[in-house]
């Protein structure tokens, strides 16, 4: 059964805010707002697109959002791909 | 040269946000030179591409006001416009050599502050893209890159109504107990209030001498062009006039689109 789950996390430079849609402990779907920065523009939904599937192990969590940054050539400004992640868990541990 | 256009819908927001985006697609496919564009709003919010309505406007206190809800295409944190507000943006070449990034949040903010200093205040940068003076921010910038073409835009508080800005923007809990303040309305000031002597007029040409300065370049007035215009009414079009774009979170079009 689908869950959705909200959290956010303010980071050096941005407020974080994330909304989760979680089944069978899988990433039904992401969605990142906020007014953090992150150039270019379009990396974020490249971003969530790449967190779709993803389970929720706090370590597989962490590791895919690296990987995601990385492969979606994310330059963030003022916060890190480890900010999306604390936001990421406040969501899961309000939920 | 650095081109100025005083070009500006003040009571089309949406016409407005077109036009910025409009002058730097024409930048990047080299159809217009180094633009620094000086512009206002008579009422709107504008929020940044990563943001929804919804969290960052009390759409009811906009609705009853005539407040209109703008979506631009850079990051950022929402602001909110009237006609005591000044709009800057830049859309430049970087030099050879120099990174975009560190040349929009490096160098091309030494503009701004050049402007502050130039109306006789001490400004500062925090928190990458804030300009403060005293406590208070008065700019907030927000940029794009597209290889080596840098885009820059903020809005500068003059003579804004504050009173409208902190009721009309929501603040989020977390970032109130990270700032130790109780209000936005608290963390911004208009230059009028620190000193009465500057306007609307004054901070304008601050702008131009500040940029003009840094990007050591001559400036020249002059009118959009018909392509510009062509590229802004397309994106008014498909793009800034429609709500989903507005008041969703869509994608941005690529510039690829274009």
């Amino acid at each position: 059964m689908e869950k959705t789950l909200v959290g956010e996390h303010k980071a050096r430079k941005g407020l974080v805010r994330v909304k989760l849609v979680v089944s069978d402990n899988t990433i039904v779907h992401v969605e990142l707002t906020g007014d953090f920065i992150i150039h270019p523009e379009e990396a974020l939904w490249c971003i969530e697109d790449k967190m779709k599937g993803n389970n929720l192990d706090e370590k597989d969590i962490l590791d895919a959002l690296h990987k995601a940054f990385d492969d979606c050539e994310a330059v963030p400004v003022g916060f890190t791909y480890q900010d999306v992640y604390k936001a990421i868990i406040n969501a899961l541990s309000e939920g | 040269m650095l081109r100025i256009l005083f070009s500006e819908t003040p009571d089309n927001p949406w016409m407005n946000l077109a036009l910025e985006e409009a002058f730097f697609i024409s930048r990047i496919k080299e159809l217009s030179p180094n633009i620094l564009r000086i512009w206002r709003n008579k009422n709107a919010v504008v929020i940044g591409v990563f943001q929804k309505a919804e969290e960052e406007v009390d759409l009811e206190y906009a609705e009853k006001n005539g407040i209109a809800v703008v979506r631009r295409f850079t990051s950022g944190g929402a602001v909110y416009h009237d006609l005591g507000n000044i709009n800057f943006a830049l859309s430049v070449k970087a030099p050879l050599g120099k990174r975009s990034i560190d040349f929009l949040y490096n160098d091309l903010l030494e503009g701004v502050l050049e402007a502050l200093r130039i109306l006789g205040f001490n400004p500062r940068k925090e928190n990458v893209n804030d300009i403060v003076v005293g406590d208070r921010k008065v700019v907030g910038v927000a940029g794009s890159i597209r290889k080596e073409y840098v885009f820059i835009h903020g809005s500068m508080l003059v003579n804004t109504n504050l009173d409208v800005l902190s009721r009309v923007l929501k603040i989020s809990k977390k970032k109130l107990m990270d700032k130790k303040v109780n209000a936005v309305k608290y963390r911004v000031t208009n230059l009028s209030q620190v000193n009465p002597k500057i306007g609307v007029r004054e901070a304008i040409n601050a702008i131009i001498k500040g940029f003009s300065k840094t990007l050591e370049e001559e400036t020249y007035l002059d009118l959009p062009t018909e392509k510009e215009l062509r590229i802004a009414e397309r994106l008014y079009t498909e793009k800034y006039s429609r709500r989903e774009w507005n008041m969703t979170r869509m994608k941005p079009y690529t510039i690829q689109a274009w």
